[in-house]
This record gives C-alpha cells, structure tokens and sequence, in this order.
C-alpha cells in the first residue's frame, strides 16, 4: 500500500503545480487555434484540427513526462522531504514505482482531459465522434509513459538538469532513428548501414506515431498497435528495474 | 564511534556544527551508507522493517509538502507507516493536541510558520506511537515556550516508557532533561555516560564578596594566592584550585583564607561556589574554534 500513498502524493502535487497548469492553458489555446488553421486550409480543415489536435497533446504529454519526471524525486532530496519517507517502513524501490505510478496517473488524466477537450472541438467541426483517434492517443499515451520512465531512471542518479537534458535527447534520437535507418539502408558505409538499422530495431518512437494515418482515415492494423504496446511494456519495466538498482544504494544527501 | 542508547531514556547527542550527529543519525535511517562499521536498532540490524515501525523520527530543519493540509500531512505519513484510515482519525487530533497544534489539522503547511513546522513534523514522528523517537535538532527555530514544550513532550515520552534520541547543540535543553549524553567531534566520539559523570563535582572556583575588606587586602589575597576583581561597589575575589591541588587541600586553603580576613577584620557578604557544568565540559573536550575547523 505504500506505493499507492506515495503515487497518490505525487499527484496532489502535481494538482497545484503551477507550471503544468499554465502549460496545460496554452496547450488547450493551441487546440483551439487547430480549427482556426483548419478553416484557412482548402478543405482539409477536420484533418487538420485531428493532426494538430493529437501532435499538442502529444508535445504536452511528453513536456509534462519530462517535468515531472526529472523533479519530482529531485526535489524530494533537494527539500529533504525523502528523509522522513526512507525513515518509514518502505522500500527504496517502493519510493520510485510509487513516484512512478503516481506520474502515470497525472500523465493519464492529462492526456484524458486533452483528448475530451479535442472531442469537443472536433465535435464542432465534424458533428461527430471519431473513435479511430483512440488507438493513436492510446500509443501516444504509451509513449509518454516511456518517457516519463526514462526521466525517472535518469533522476535515480543525475541533477534535474542532466536528467532532462538526457531524457530530451533520449526522446529525440527516438523520434529520428526510424529516418535514420532510412538513410542507412541507402548507405554504402556499412558500419552506418548497420548501426542506423540496428538502432531503429532497438528503439524506434516513430512506431507510437499513428497520428497521420489515423487523420487520414487509414486503417489500423493489430500488430500496428500491439507490438508498440507490448515494446513499451516492457521498455518501462527495464528501466525501472535499473533505476531501482541505482537509487538502492543511493546516499541521500 | 561506539556508544549504545538504554531503552526508556533520553539521549542527548552533542556535537558542534559538523561533528557527525545528523550523519550519525541519517546512518541509523539508512538515509545514507556507511563506508564501514556497523548499527543496531532496537536489536536488530539497520533496515529491518519491523524496527521502522517501531521508529519515529524528526529531521533537522524539516521541510515539508506545502500544498497538503496538516491532517493530509499526517495521514500521508501515517499510511506509510501502515496505520489505517480509522486509527488516523483518532490519532491525528490527539497528536496536534500533543504538539500544541490543536484546531490546525486542515490548515496548509505552507501557510505555518517555521516553528508550527516543525511541531507537525514532531507530530508526525510521534504519530504512530513508536517505541524509538529520533530528533534531529528537534529545537531549531522554536522560541523558549516552543522550546519547553518540546521538552515537555520528550519527558512525557520517557514517562510512556519510550526512548528518546535527540541530537543539539543548545546544552541548556541536554542539561535539563537527558539522561545520559553523548559529545562528539570531527566524527568521533569524545564522551558518553550520564551527565553527573561527566561533569566534575568538584569546585571550579569559589567566589568571595566581602563587606569591609581585611587589613592589608593586597597582601592577604597574594598570601592565599587568590585573584581580585573589580566588580560594582562589593569587594569581590576569586579562589581557584592549583593545577595539581587535590580538592581536600582546596577546601582547607579556602578555609584558611576566610578565617584570616575575617580575623582581620574583614566582613563577608557571601561565599558561592562554581562547579563545572555540561557547557564547560563541552568546551573542554571539542576545544576552540579553530581546533575544530
């Protein structure tokens, strides 16, 4: 149950978090300046409304992974509140899938409140529900999700500065390896060939990327949005598993 | 360092700024790792959790989650330490009644001062009524009544049958209310025992007012080779024990020297006597300034 009381305390925070809700203001004004884009658009203004839409909250999504992610165990030691925490019958492992689960929640109500507020544009645009949006947001959620792991890993042993700037470029190198195994396969240095492939194998964030295809009314295919799940899963559960070993041994001072 | 805390006590751990204490005790909570040696807790090793249960503990100069309310504060704490929602309820407003915080419970912490603070977060560490009570400089930032109070509380602990372990250095409060003390410097261990122990009973100097003053007062006072001070309109002096002088051989110097002045026609106002107390001990062993840094 400790778990729960820690997540539950990281949400509370993040409630007045002052930060996140004037983020969260501006990424509603962009929603909203989507329809204004999509109506001086030749008739692709639903579409773009949809892209748009979905690329804010993913942006925010990702902005508030980051933020919380590389702070809020940060300022746990910085304000030395964790002292009173290590002192309770816990497990340092507990603090931080406490710390964890508690981002997960913040990031779920946060892409929720994002994706109803889209809804509610789209509804004015299109007069109906799209409920193919669904999976994309969902990937998207789950790459949010590992980001916010990667920030948490990377702040069970860096500063805050560090850990953001790490989890940022983390962040991007997944959004590029999936050209860069493009560039590679056209490639005739086969040392890049090989590295650029291999990497976008490893770690690809374009395969969370429905967006485009969902705007455009494509078909989503099961392995599509399965394999990017599963993937995700089990990408979180490995870098938890290395920031717990960090932090267990972790003076903290 | 070596020392052991008897259960039921309270155990003053002194130290100047930077001696070890909070190191010391942050080792004790597994907030930090030694490099070696080892600790026990209530008889087991450091880190069991069934020992954590029976720990409350105060950190120095506590800083806590401002946006929560003080009865979120304790609950959140009282849920770590597996207290329920139903015991909480019963327990938060005795421990705000405890701490002098009584009618608080749903004011923001961010809105206490620094002394209300800290009496939550003394709360907070006495909340699930543990067996161990471990205090950080449990007196910073408090005014005397707040001061009294909190020594009023660790008395009330001892009574309860509880341990206190408390780390200062303001030796007024170690000197009225522990039992045994610890002195430390530079991480190591200097003194630890009970304070009359420690402290010599015997005269550190015996002060003399005298009325009138005997004849030839100059050469009386060099003849018991005792030191003159000027001080307001009484005659004062001040006898102080040799370097090797034995407190019997004292004791007959000094009656020696009033049985002369008053022979040669001196009055005496009054005889006190100084004996060494816990700050002149603490002087004597961590020494001066720069001997510390």
């Amino acid at each position: 149950m400790s778990i729960f009381w820690v997540a539950k305390n990281v949400f509370s925070e993040a409630r007045h978090n002052k930060v996140l809700h004037i983020a969260g203001a501006f990424a509603a004004v962009l929603i909203l300046f989507s329809f204004f884009m999509g109506e001086v658009s030749l008739y692709q203004n639903v579409k773009v409304v949809k892209d748009v839409g979905m690329a804010t909250i993913s942006i925010f999504g990702v902005f508030v992974a980051v933020y919380l992610g590389v702070n809020t165990l940060y300022k746990e030691l910085e304000q030395r509140t964790i002292y009173t925490i290590v002192s309770k019958p816990i497990d340092r492992y507990q603090i931080i899938l406490g710390k964890y689960l508690g981002m997960i929640a913040v990031l779920f109500a946060v892409v929720l409140l994002m994706t109803i507020y889209l809804y509610a544009v789209l509804l004015f645009v299109e007069k109906k529900l799209d409920w193919q949006l669904l999976p994309a947001i969902a990937l998207m959620l789950a790459e949010i999700f590992m980001v916010a792991a990667i920030a948490v890993f990377f702040s069970s042993f860096s500063s805050p500065f560090l850990s953001g700037f790490f989890t940022v470029g983390f962040f991007l190198i997944g959004r590029v390896t999936y050209e860069l195994s493009q560039f590679g396969q056209r490639s005739k240095n086969e040392f890049f060939k090989f590295f650029a492939t291999n990497l976008q194998k490893a770690f690809d964030l374009e395969a969370f990327n429905l967006r485009g295809k969902v705007a455009h009314g494509f078909t989503i295919y099961r392995d599509e949005f399965f394999y990017p799940l599963a993937y995700a899963f089990f990408f979180i559960l490995f870098l938890l598993m290395l920031a717990f070993l960090l932090f267990r041994k972790r003076d903290l001072k | 360092m070596s020392f052991h805390v008897e259960a039921g006590e309270i155990f003053g751990f002194l130290g100047p700024n930077g001696s070890g204490k909070s190191t010391t005790i942050k080792i004790l909570l597994e907030i930090i790792f030694p490099s070696s040696g080892s600790a026990k807790l209530l008889e087991k090793p450091l880190g069991d959790r069934g020992v954590k249960r029976q720990i409350g503990f105060l950190p120095e100069n506590p800083y806590f989650y401002d946006y929560l309310t003080a009865e979120q504060f304790l609950r959140f704490h009282g849920h770590l330490q597996q207290m329920s929602g139903r015991q909480l309820s019963k327990r938060i407003p005795e421990v705000l009644d405890v701490v002098g915080m009584r009618g608080t419970a749903k004011y923001r912490l961010r809105s206490f001062s620094k002394g209300m603070l800290q009496r939550v977060g003394l709360a907070q560490a006495i909340l699930h009524d543990p067996k161990l009570v471990i205090l950080d400089e449990p007196m910073t930032g408090l005014d005397p009544i707040g001061r009294k109070e909190v020594r009023d509380i660790m008395i009330d602990l001892r009574q309860q049958g509880k341990t206190v372990f408390f780390s200062t250095h303001i030796l007024s409060d170690v000197e009225s209310i522990c039992d045994r003390v610890a002195i430390l410097n530079k991480g190591n261990l200097l003194s630890c025992g009970r304070l009359d122990e420690l402290v010599s009973v015997e005269s550190k100097y015996v002060d003399l007012v005298w009325d009138r003053s005997p004849q030839q007062w100059e050469k009386w006072l060099q003849e018991f080779h005792a030191e003159y001070i000027s001080q307001g309109d009484g005659l004062y002096c001040k006898l102080i024990p040799a370097a090797e002088e034995a407190a019997p051989q004292f004791e007959d110097r000094l009656q020696k020297m009033i049985a002369s002045g008053l022979s040669q026609g001196g009055r005496l106002h009054s005889v006190s006597r100084k004996s060494e107390t816990l700050e002149d001990l603490f002087v004597r062993q961590v020494g001066h300034l720069e001997s510390r840094v």
